[in-house]
């Protein structure tokens, strides 16, 4: 380990919001993120909209909805007379997906990416308010504070610490919370961007989106689009967990296939049969089939792919684990996160986590509960306030389909050794934020010289 | 348990008219509008209402109309609603 510094050209042409972290393995402050990035731009929210649009750039928080579409939503609504209320800028930072650790990474490594990105919409929106958010007992809180008062900006970001709950981070779950409430989703409409922080037209974006804002407005649409698809310009934060040598975050050009992605944790430590893409309400692909790995990181052509990109994470399942029982695990985890207010979430999930668990004890039950599973999955997705249960449902329905070998099995009464196996994937908030892992492709890293 | 209808792709249903949905989070399973509107309603296993499309309902035809309304008012939870389409066509 050195403490020297690498130069920004040899940086891998990939790393855009982590490069504080692969250049010195040290988070930016203040002046040595001006000398990397350059001072503030500053742009009308027209002239805001127009530079995203034509980037391309779309939500990292997990829908991969247009930002611009967003950013015009809001504009749209700012106080054209005097006494109407003026925007809000939400940076959603809460990472409730418990696979995910890219938000915590990229505010732990470069924070002032993610307050000018929010500066820069708070400034061009005319906001009144620009509100941080992150998940409660966040060990990133004191130094984001620190970072966030090191500043002079016209708005000035207040943080505010959200439970850490599953659906908590839901947009709508928290504009409700930012305005007193329980931090569960509402029933839109309103959208935040018609109704929000009270009551005033909100901009709510991931902190991955802002800190892309940020770069976008400086370097513009072409640069941005450099990397990338047409579809999904740009870098994707991805999680990359599960059975591999070096899991963590790494900053890959979109569309990059999910072996490659792979790769970057130096291999599997042990024999790995399937990959959980999009976190707990994601879905699993098979590495029997040999398209998976070569399936690019898009919401496109993950969604042919039968999963889902979401909030971009890579899981990989050991063979000796029990893909069926695994699922019953993560099933048993989301029925448990539902926040409780709509009937087929708080019903059907339960339902649906004990069908798959009396499949895979593979008790006389198992073939009523495998008949019953169809029809409630139907029941439960589509159904809610928000896509919980949705995400539910495709877990489930993925796992019949990629381990339908086990299923057979369990079905039939044969034993399976790994059926009462604990879970291979976190069930908790992890108590640090995840670290990149370092880079491990040769002649790039700084880690290779 | 019922099942859910499944809309005839006729021009008639393609007609625009007062749409039918529920609001999740507000309702509590009281079940009136399954016994009230049965053409268009269904109930879950677990007594919440499944309507024709999903989360909301297809078109409601005029000779169904009088049976929709009873239904948004007889809920207790306010939770079944009859949306008039912005831009009929």
């Amino acid at each position: 380990m050195t403490n020297a510094r690498v130069d920004a050209d040899r940086l891998p042409p990939d790393v855009r919001l982590l490069a504080p972290w692969y250049a010195d393995q040290r988070p930016d402050d203040l002046a040595a993120h001006v000398r990397r990035h350059g001072p503030l731009p500053e742009a009308g929210a027209e002239e805001l909209a127009e530079l995203v649009d034509d980037a391309g750039l779309r939500g990292r928080g997990g829908s991969g909805f247009p930002t611009a579409v967003k950013l015009r939503a809001v504009a749209a609504r700012r106080p054209r007379r005097l006494g109407s209320r003026r925007a809000v800028v939400v940076a959603n930072g809460c990472e409730g997906e418990p696979a995910s650790g890219k938000d915590a990474a990229l505010l732990h490594c470069a924070p002032h990416l993610v307050l000018d990105g929010i500066a820069i919409a708070a400034t061009g929106l005319g906001a009144s308010e620009a509100i941080l958010c992150v998940h409660e007992g966040s060990p990133g809180l004191e130094p984001l504070r620190r970072h966030a008062s090191a500043r002079h900006d016209p708005v000035p970001v207040r943080i505010e610490t959200v439970p850490a709950r599953y659906v908590a981070s839901e947009e709508s779950a928290l504009v409700q919370y930012l305005n007193g409430g329980p931090p569960v989703p509402t029933t839109a409409p309103p959208r935040p961007a018609e109704r929000g922080v009270g009551g005033a037209p909100t901009l709510v974006d991931n902190v991955e989106t802002l800190a892309h804002l940020a770069l976008i407005a400086r370097h513009g649409p072409t640069w941005f689009r450099a990397l990338g698809t047409p579809d999904l310009p740009g870098t994707l934060l991805v999680t990359i967990g599960g059975a591999l040598r070096r899991p963590g975050v790494v900053e890959i050009a979109a569309g990059t296939p999910i072996g490659d992605v792979l790769d970057l944790a130096c291999g599997p430590t042990e024999p790995v049969h399937a990959v959980l893409s999009g976190g707990y309400g994601g879905a699993w692909l098979g590495l029997h089939d040999p398209a998976t790995l070569r399936t690019p990181l898009t919401h496109e052509a993950l969604r042919a792919a039968g999963s889902v990109l979401g909030v971009p994470t890579l899981l990989a399942l050991p063979a000796r684990a029990c893909g069926l029982a695994q699922t019953a695990h993560l099933l048993r985890y989301l029925a448990g996160e539902s926040a409780g207010q709509c009937g087929p979430c708080r019903f059907g999930l339960p339902a649906v986590a004990d069908d798959v668990a009396a499949i895979v004890h593979g008790t006389p039950e198992a073939r009523r509960a495998h008949g019953r599973l169809a029809r409630r999955l139907d029941l439960v997705a589509g159904r809610g306030a928000c896509a919980h249960p949705d995400g539910a449902a495709r877990l489930a329905r993925s796992a019949l389909r990629v381990f339908a070998q086990d299923l057979k099995q369990h079905l039939a009464g044969q034993p399976c050794r790994a059926a009462a196996g604990a879970p291979v994937f976190p069930m908790r908030e992890p108590s640090i934020p995840h670290l990149p892992a370092q880079r491990a492709r040769p002649g790039t890293g700084a880690r290779s010289r | 348990m019922t099942r859910t209808r499944t809309p005839s792709r006729s021009a008639a249903h393609r007609r625009r008219g007062p749409q039918l949905s529920v609001d999740p989070i507000a309702c509590a399973a009281h079940g009136l509008c399954a016994d009230l509107l049965p053409d268009h309603v269904g109930l879950d296993e677990w007594g919440y209402p499944i309507l024709d499309h999903g989360r909301s309902s297809g078109p409601i035809g005029a000779d169904q109309l009088p049976h929709a309304r009873a239904a948004v008012s007889a809920c207790p939870t306010l939770a079944l609603r009859l949306d008039h389409p912005r831009d009929p066509s």
